[in-house]
């Protein structure tokens, strides 16, 4: 009895460990590449690992006359601009689409799917062509207006939904009480989106950090965030330094990670699910 | 603590008329169930008097204050939800002192009023918890404690039992009416629960497409019903409709071989409902002593035990079928005769 327990309990270890080697795999694996592409300072084919490891490729991307610093503090100024904007943004209007009957809701919410409902390039051609006609190529507000375009997709539907899960009624128990809606507002609705908005910042965040075709027409050659620095090292062939940024591209993405599970840990987002 | 006064209240949702012409007057410390199926606009009436429905007519008075267009926030009203409507991010102890908080009380005041207020649902203890973490039963009281501290003019209760299983439902039902005539607080409550509305209330109303169809207390509204609808959702099993006949002494409709009179302006041919409940019959002639009543006959065609009695399915000869509750044992396919009080028929 108790044996066959055992072998039940190891047949299943073994297929969980097999399981989670294989999810590694997938995920960690194109990771693992980078990581040791940055280190290589040797690695020529057909040998399955480098033959010289090295910080060199680091050293150089940190030090001198390296842009590396330079954009990484670019992209991030940018990408928190943006996450500024777009949360002054998508608060009211998500919260308007959530709790009001616009007449031209529909309509609105797909206005703002539309820069990624067609096919990016063409759009940002005629974006580029009219940013021209503003001074806004080369500037960093011009590649803030592209970024922002492309997260309010994401803000403001995230932030929709997030003000749309709280039931109305906890706004109207504050009002029944004596809360004007001004105070009901910041006192009950927005702590309790708060999760919502957290998430919809840090997909704003990731976007534009990530943001990659749109940067490159409006800003290049002048604003060189860390996506097109990368572009252009991988098209110089330089694997190991377009290996370095990518891997300080990933950094923001992990970090977030923590936190978001962190904010999904917290008191009151159980109050999410009432 | 305030009488209600609602004057010909309307509010129209499209096509469908939510209120439609209601009146009614709430005296001082009484507690009136407001009664209803689900889209009668019981609700309507309650979101109504709180101010989150914006009325298309009518009005409505605390006292002399005239609210009708005053905000949800200045009627001074307090609501318990459906849901109870406790914010999650708050303890017990903050949901219940916020009312306390926007009416700028001391600390001191808020401290002494949110102690009495947890005495008062017997809660003491629980303060520092979060909603999540207490019971079904324990939120409602909060919910009740936290419209209780602010020394509402009228307490709104929207269904405030709906939620919980039938042994909290039942137990609560006599707390909350101990505290309302403890505080003698006026009070409106809504519900769709017949035995709810009738053991509890002062007064009850009965809302059907948005129209009183009945106002009176509960012993009055349940032994003389207005109308077909009253009477079928105040419990009455037995709705029968039966043919108009005639002969030379006049209009009369046929049940279990009796005679039963006509009302007035009915036409021959035209139907009548016949309303009696299924417990107000008696095999027993004598404990009806020298009253007046009717002879019904018929033969059981099914029966089923329900534990303290008896149902049974008594076919009549004019091919309609009974529901009578008896406490004896009988044969199925018996004939049987039974009595019942002319005036515990009711004919529509």
């Amino acid at each position: 009895m108790q044996n066959v327990t055992k072998s039940k309990w190891w047949q299943t270890m073994i297929l969980k460990t097999i399981a989670m080697v294989l999810i590694g795999f997938i995920v960690f694996g194109p990771l693992m590449g980078t990581l040791l592409w940055s280190f290589a300072e040797k690695w020529f084919w057909p040998a399955a690992f480098p033959q010289e490891l090295g910080l060199k490729y680091w050293k150089i991307a940190f030090t001198g006359q390296s842009p590396v610093l330079d954009s990484m503090a670019i992209s991030i100024t940018i990408a928190l601009i943006v996450v500024v904007l777009a949360t002054l943004i998508s608060v009211p209007a998500g919260y308007a689409l959530a709790r009001f009957n616009l007449p031209w809701k529909r309509i609105l919410l797909v206005l703002f799917l539309m820069p990624q409902a067609f096919p990016q390039l063409p759009v940002f051609i005629n974006m580029t062509s009219i940013f021209y006609r503003y001074d806004l190529v080369g500037t960093v507000p011009g590649v803030i207006a592209v970024h922002l375009v492309i997260s309010l997709v994401y803000s403001v539907w995230i932030t929709t939904a997030a003000f749309k899960s709280i039931p109305v009624t906890l706004e109207e128990a504050a009002r029944n009480l004596g809360a004007s809606r001004l105070r009901v507002f910041f006192r009950i609705t927005l702590p309790l989106a708060t999760p919502g908005l957290i998430a919809s910042s840090i997909f704003v965040f990731i976007t534009s950090f990530d943001e990659f075709t749109g940067t490159f027409f409006i800003g290049a050659p002048f604003i060189q965030t860390l996506p097109t620095l990368m572009y252009t090292a991988s098209m110089g062939y330089n694997m190991q330094y377009a290996s370095v940024i990518a891997i300080l591209l990933t950094i923001p993405a992990l970090l977030f990670m923590l936190v978001l599970e962190k904010f999904l840990k917290a008191e009151y987002i159980s109050g999410l699910g009432v | 603590m305030a009488n209600l006064t609602i004057r010909n209240l309307s509010k129209s949702y499209g096509a469908v008329r939510a209120l439609d012409n209601v009146s009614l007057t709430v005296k001082e410390g009484k507690l009136a169930a407001v009664l209803g199926p689900s889209g009668s606009g019981k609700s309507t009436l309650v979101r109504a008097i709180a101010g989150f429905v914006r009325c298309d007519s009518g009005e409505i008075l605390l006292d002399n204050r005239n609210i009708t267009h005053e905000k949800p926030e200045l009627r001074n009203t307090a609501m318990v939800f459906q849901n109870y409507a406790l914010w999650p991010h708050m303890t017990i102890y903050q949901n219940i002192a916020y009312g306390l908080k926007l009416r700028k009380k001391s600390p001191e005041e808020i401290r002494e009023k949110v102690q009495w207020a947890l005495e008062l649902v017997d809660l003491q203890g629980l303060e520092d918890r979060y909603p999540k973490q207490t019971s079904g039963g324990q939120q409602q009281r909060v919910a009740l404690a936290r419209a209780l501290v602010v020394d509402p003019e009228i307490l709104l209760l929207d269904e405030p039992l709906s939620n919980l299983d039938a042994k909290i439902r039942y137990r609560l039902r006599f707390e909350i009416k101990k505290l309302q005539k403890r505080l003698n607080i006026t009070t409106i409550y809504i519900t769709h629960d017949q035995e709810e509305a009738l053991s509890i209330a002062d007064q009850v109303i009965l809302l059907n497409n948005g129209q009183i169809q009945q106002e009176d207390d509960p012993e009055s509204i349940y032994s003389s019903p207005n109308n077909p609808f009253v009477a079928e959702f105040l419990g009455a099993s037995n709705v029968i409709t039966a043919d108009i006949l005639e002969d030379d002494q006049g209009l009369y409709v046929l049940l279990g071989g009796a005679r039963l009179p006509v009302p007035r302006g009915k036409k021959p041919h035209d139907k009548v409902s016949i309303i009696m409940r299924a417990d107000e019959v008696s095999q027993d002639r004598e404990a009806l002593g020298d009253s007046s009543f009717y002879t019904l006959k018929g033969r059981i065609s099914e029966q089923m035990y329900l534990g303290a009695k008896r149902r049974y399915e008594v076919a009549t000869g004019e091919g309609h079928t009974l529901l009578v509750d008896l406490e004896k044992r009988l044969p199925t396919d018996a004939d049987i005769e039974l009595y019942i009080h002319r005036d515990k028929l009711y004919i529509y």
